[in-house]
């Protein structure tokens, strides 16, 4: 065997133990480091099983007081032994080191420990935790108030749960939307059971667990067999059926974190850890987002700690745990273990320890009466047996090396002997099982208390799911797959499937007698005198935090959970929550039914934000839209700009400009030569049908009825409310047909508006809308020089007499099928050119040869931007913001006063509309012509030395005009219609700028450039 | 038109075709096909019959389904909207669309340039789809003859299924068309992609 050649594990039960192998291949030793030490595994192991193996049961300090901590579970559930996995930028906090699967070179290191595990300076904490009682973190908010600055930062410092990587995480993460009928989260016996019925009716299953491999609890115990074979062997079979059907979904190492509404779930799949390596294109993890038709809950159980003093100490464990470490993976967790319980199941574990070489020290047992068969085999090997006795305490120092113990008084609250020091270097602790009802709780699902049993168990569920097995209640394998397999064939029934129960199979297993709860183990001073009893062991919550909290009046226990932190965090109270909750009730002396339950949030265990990230990183995080011209802007040197989704050319430097430079450039070449703009993005709709004219006539505050054939209009958009939603220009393009253009970002959004309208305000309306925005590609030729270029590529006549402004001809330019729009949004001659959009690139390229001898200019949005400004046209959605009327904008002329009705009228009718005080659109100059008032800045008439002041408005636009030779801003200011003339002051940071009200028109006033 | 002149979205993007041949999933880029929106009232008889005379393809009554006969395949979008798919000139079809249903309150809307349409195949095509796609592409839920329209990743999107291979057409508008072909071919990388 290889494995003799690896290096001495102290704990690894040997090879030729009868019963010693467990689940791990001894023939593939794997070496890793624990806080730089190196140690050696085998593979199969879990970091956890290998540190016991190597006898490390330090792993962690806790979170509040640093206390040393060690092992406590076997699985997710596990509290303590929170590890910083890997180094660099693939460091991962928080993971459970009983979670962790070995692999040759992992690098685990402990958390929340400065300098050292050993010698950690926090642990001072435990001197002082009078000053940390329940609560404090909320304590030190109160007082003194101007304390709480300093203290906060010491108390993040010291209460870190490992570290966050500092750079970009350099694995791959993928995401996987699934369908099934059934899911089935967990595949111990009753999920591999509920999984197979359902799987045989043909069902579509997907059955996933969190472990390495499938049969959960199975694969602990020794003592199961099931149709005569070990419970191993039986879930290899199950398992193998399940794998050659080709409608099941096996996925291990896949833990189902989150269940939301209409069943559907999340589960993060862990696909490449295990190997520690990048396999490439493979993803690290994966997030499956599934929606099932029904949904199995066979999550299981988690054993409950007891509350004893110092229960914490490295040493002290779940019994459960210290079972599956002795027979799934072949390691003693002690030498000499102490066991206390308060059922049947404890004494499992002392067979199981004693059966593979352990001294069994004693086992402690609160019952007074224990008999059975389990507490025969106990006796027959000789195992010591203290009836009912309490555990006093634990002692040690780090690790357990004794424990007191004595005999309790017939109600179990006080002792009644002798206390007596027993020897043992493992506590064991077998406080009988939760049900794990976590995802059950985040489905809505309602829970019950089982006053019998003192559990919770799933009771009205909201979501169409069942639970079976350990998570409902059913403790033993039998009825756990006998669950298993009517609930997975009644599920599948559910979803459409016909099918017969699979017979259930013989199972023999241990049987178990009436446990005796005891929610405070009595101990020989009251809980906060000496010592520690904790309850939630992530949180450093104690039972006396508890009682302090309800002696300071807190009654509901979600108050008690915020107050004290108990269930909170990573852990999410898995092996707290019931204690908890119990010890609240006992101490107040109701019902745990009157202290009622918190709600369990998703995720059930921590998950990266990479794998939720997915591949939304980078060039995939959204996309970037561009028009048909976009690799010519690229090669020529433009620089762009984001509108929405878009990328679009903000402007064109030439070599060594500034942006003020090249825009100025561009804006003089399109008043005094020709200019060309990319306006592909503007919004483009189809508005077809006999009653189109009257659809746009109600959509429209102006007259679209008369509108000749050919010609266009612009037009205002209005909500209900008689404000400004957007505009455009619209052309008929026959008697039933119009082309709308929107703006750029408002495009989807007119066109839902739209067919909202249609489809629930105006049915009797015959017109179809169609979205054609891409469609085409759209070149604007702009300036005096347009004409001239555009003679060039088309034989169209372009006098103003035989294509006036505001019209549309169809033709061909540059041999290009084309509709020419003469509309402008510079207030000069321009023609807007628009082709298919797989010709947009070839029809630019031939204005720019077309119009080289003009020295035509591209220009960008920034200068497209700074043109309208001189004319005051606006910009929906940067000088108005939902909150504007036309009116407010100096617009009343394109609002119809003899229309019947439109979108706003009425909305525009209301008084408080009429205000001559509103905000309204004014222009405003600066006193220096070449300062350019910053967008958003605020205009007061009373200028102080500083806020508040009475604001008037703020500036929506603002630019440089080389056309008008100076600064030039829009804003919206109150009563601005009435203030031109006046002078204001624009407050900015430690100066500010005396302004002069004026129209909102810089250029151009008459509007006689637009024909050239 | 001189159709050298013309260029897809996808030009510069797809790269020259080839790639390993045992590659899992291929993706071809459809150059160019004829496009037409169509809506009318579906309950209509003449509107039905106008279509199927000038198509010779009968119009799909049920939700997310396609009919298709040769070259051209008429895909449900909602209650009185279709998507006309076909190969050759666009204004012959159009003429003859329109003429079919002149009678009638229908609009025929050329949107020959409005998509960009993606073939991605392979034995793993599905699984590709999945990663971004949220609706069930299962052969119990979804086959050749079906079409759907959701979100591909980020891209608004129509998909149909054009074989059991299986193959599938992603229609996207062209200013998504880069986006979807780099998420296209990053979904494929554990399973290696070529180029039709």
């Amino acid at each position: 065997m290889t494995g003799m050649n690896s290096p001495h594990q102290t704990n690894r039960i040997t090879g030729t133990h009868v019963k010693g192998g467990g689940r791990v291949d001894r023939s593939r030793p794997v070496s890793f480091t624990f806080d730089g030490t190196s140690f050696s595994g085998f593979e199969g192991d879990t970091l956890a099983s290998a540190l016991l193996a190597n006898d490390v049961h330090l792993i962690g300090r806790s979170f509040k007081y640093h206390r040393p901590r060690g092992l406590l579970g076997l699985g997710s559930e596990e509290p303590n032994a929170l590890i910083q996995l890997a180094r660099g930028n693939r460091t991962e906090p928080n993971t459970r080191a009983t979670q962790i699967e070995l692999f040759d070179g992992l690098v685990a290191q402990s958390q929340n420990r400065w300098p050292c595990l050993k010698f950690d300076v926090g642990a001072v904490n435990q001197l002082f935790h009078k000053l940390f009682p329940a609560g404090f973190y909320y304590k030190t908010f109160m007082w003194p108030a101007s304390f709480w600055m300093a203290y906060e930062h010491v108390i993040r410092h010291a209460a870190g749960l490992g570290k966050a990587p500092e750079g970009p995480d350099p694995d791959r993460y993928e995401r996987m939307h699934a369908h099934c009928d059934i899911l089935v989260a967990g595949g111990g016996p009753s999920g591999l059971a509920a999984a197979l019925a359902a799987a045989r009716t043909g069902a579509r299953v997907i059955l996933a667990d969190e472990s390495t491999e499938f049969g959960g609890s199975l694969l602990s115990e020794d003592d199961v067999e099931i149709d005569g074979l070990p419970a191993a062997d039986w879930v290899a079979q199950v398992v193998a059926e399940l794998r050659s059907m080709p409608e099941v979904t096996l996925l291990t190492r896949s833990t189902v974190n989150g269940y939301y509404d209409h069943n559907y779930l999340t589960i993060a799949e862990r696909v490449t850890d295990h190997i520690g390596a990048v396999v490439p294109n493979v993803p690290r993890q994966r997030i499956w987002k599934v929606r099932a038709k029904r949904v199995v809950l066979a999550t299981g159980t988690i054993e409950r700690p007891l509350v004893f003093r110092d229960n914490d100490r490295p040493g002290v464990m779940l019994s459960s745990a210290v079972r599956g470490y002795a027979v799934r993976y072949g390691v003693l967790a002690g030498q000499r273990p102490l066991i206390v319980t308060s059922n049947d199941d404890g004494y499992r574990t002392a067979l199981a320890m004693h059966d593979r070489g352990a001294r069994i020290a004693c086992i402690v047992d609160l019952r007074t009466e224990p008999d059975g068969a389990l507490v025969d085999a106990a006796r027959s090997r000789g195992i010591e047996i203290h009836a009912g006795h309490s555990l006093v305490g634990s002692l040690g120092r780090g690790r357990v090396q004794g424990a007191e113990i004595a005999r309790m008084t017939g109600d179990g609250t006080g002792l009644n002997g002798a206390v007596r020091r027993v020897d043992c270097d493992l506590i064991a602790m077998a406080g009988g099982f939760n049900p794990t009802v976590h995802l059950f709780s985040q489905s809505r699902g309602k829970l019950t208390w089982d006053p019998e049993r003192f559990i919770f168990v799933p009771g009205t569920n909201h979501e169409p799911q069942v639970s079976v097995g350990g998570c409902n209640g059913d403790f033993t394998v039998a009825q756990a797959i006998k669950d298993g397999l009517q609930k997975g064939v009644e599920m599948a029934r559910e979803a459409g499937f016909t099918g017969r129960k699979p017979a259930a199979p013989e199972v023999s297993e241990p049987k178990s007698t009436a446990e005796r709860t005891l929610w405070l183990l009595p101990s020989t001073r009251p809980v906060g005198h000496k010592g520690k009893h904790f309850v939630d062991f992530q949180n450093d919550v104690t039972a006396a935090d508890l009682k302090l909290a309800t002696r300071e009046g807190y009654r509901s226990i979600e108050h008690v959970k915020r107050y004290t932190t108990t269930g909170m965090a990573t852990d999410q109270g898995k092996t707290s929550n019931v204690n908890a909750l119990a010890i609240v009730s006992e101490t107040l002396g109701v019902d745990v039914t009157q202290v009622g339950t918190t709600t369990f949030r998703p995720p059930y265990t921590p998950t990266t934000i990479g794998a939720y990230g997915g591949r939304d990183i980078g060039a995939l995080f959204d996309p970037v839209r561009t028009t048909a011209m976009d690799g010519w802007h690229r090669e020529n040197g433009a620089t762009f700009e984001h509108v929405g989704q878009w990328m679009r050319a903000w402007y064109y430097p030439k070599k060594g400009e500034t942006l003020r430079q090249a825009v100025d450039r561009e804006c003089l070449a399109a008043r005094t030569g020709v200019g060309l703009l990319d306006a592909s993005t503007l919004g483009k709709i189809d508005v077809h049908g006999p009653d189109a004219a009257e659809f746009l006539n109600r959509i429209y505050s102006n007259a679209w009825l008369k509108l000749g054939i050919g010609r266009c209009r612009y037009g205002l958009m209005l909500k209900d409310d008689g404000m400004v939603m957007d505009d455009g220009v619209t052309t008929r393009i026959a008697e039933d047909r119009f082309h709308m253009t929107t703006t750029t970002g408002g495009a989807a959004g007119v066109l839902a508006w739209m067919e909202e309208h249609l489809q629930t305000e105006w049915p009797e309306l015959k017109v179809h809308l169609t979205s054609v925005t891409e469609q085409w590609a759209v070149a604007s030729i702009v300036g005096p020089k347009s004409r001239d270029v555009l003679a060039k590529l088309n034989d169209l006549d372009l006098s103003n007499d035989a294509f006036p402004f505001m019209s549309m001809r169809e033709g061909t330019v540059a041999g290009i099928p084309a509709r020419v729009y003469r509309i402008s949004f510079t207030g000069d001659l321009a023609f807007e050119v628009n082709v298919p959009r797989r010709y947009g690139r070839a029809l630019w390229e031939a204005v720019m040869a077309a119009g080289a001898e003009f020295d035509i200019t591209p220009y960008g949005t920034e200068a497209m931007h700074v043109l309208r400004a001189e004319r005051g046209f606006i910009i929906v959605g940067q000088d108005t913001d939902g909150s504007v009327t036309p009116s407010d904008l100096g617009m009343d002329w394109i609002v119809s006063k003899t229309k019947p009705d439109f979108i706003g009228k009425r909305g525009m009718a209301r008084p408080d509309l009429q205000d001559p005080h509103r905000k309204q659109l004014v222009g405003l100059l600066t006193e220096d012509p070449n300062e350019v008032l910053p967008e958003g800045a605020h205009v007061v008439a009373d200028l102080k030395p500083q806020p508040p002041m009475v604001m008037l408005g703020h500036v929506t636009s603002s630019y440089y005009s080389p056309n008008v030779g100076r600064s030039i801003a829009l804003a919206v200011i109150k009563g601005g219609h009435g203030r031109h003339g006046q002078t204001l002051s624009v407050p900015l940071v430690g100066r500010s700028l005396k302004v002069t009200v004026c129209e909102p028109v810089f250029f151009d006033k008459d509007g006689s450039r637009k024909d050239g | 038109m001189d159709e050298a002149r013309a260029l897809s979205a996808l030009d510069g993007v797809t790269g020259h075709s080839g790639g390993a041949w045992d590659a899992g999933i291929v993706l071809t880029e459809v150059r160019f096909p004829t496009l037409l929106n169509l809506r009318g009232t579906a309950a209509d008889a003449a509107f039905g019959a106008g279509v199927e005379a000038a198509l010779g393809v009968v119009l799909p009554a049920a939700p997310n389904t396609v009919s298709q006969a040769d070259e051209r395949a008429v895909l449900w979008l909602a209650p009185d909207e279709w998507l006309v798919v076909a190969t050759g000139e666009v204004e012959g079809l159009q003429g003859n669309l329109e003429d079919a249903v002149s009678g009638v309150f229908a609009t025929v809307v050329d949107l020959s340039d409005n998509y960009v349409c993606i073939r991605i195949e392979g034995a793993q095509a599905r699984r590709v789809l999945q990663k971004g796609w949220t609706l069930d592409l299962h052969p119990r839920a979804f086959g050749v003859g079906q079409c759907a329209q959701s979100m591909l990743a980020h891209a608004g999107a129509i998909l149909r299924q054009t074989s059991d291979v299986p193959g599938y057409e992603v229609i996207v508008r062209p200013s998504f068309a880069k986006y979807t072909w780099d998420w296209l071919v990053d979904a494929s990388a554990e399973y290696g992609h070529r180029v039709g």
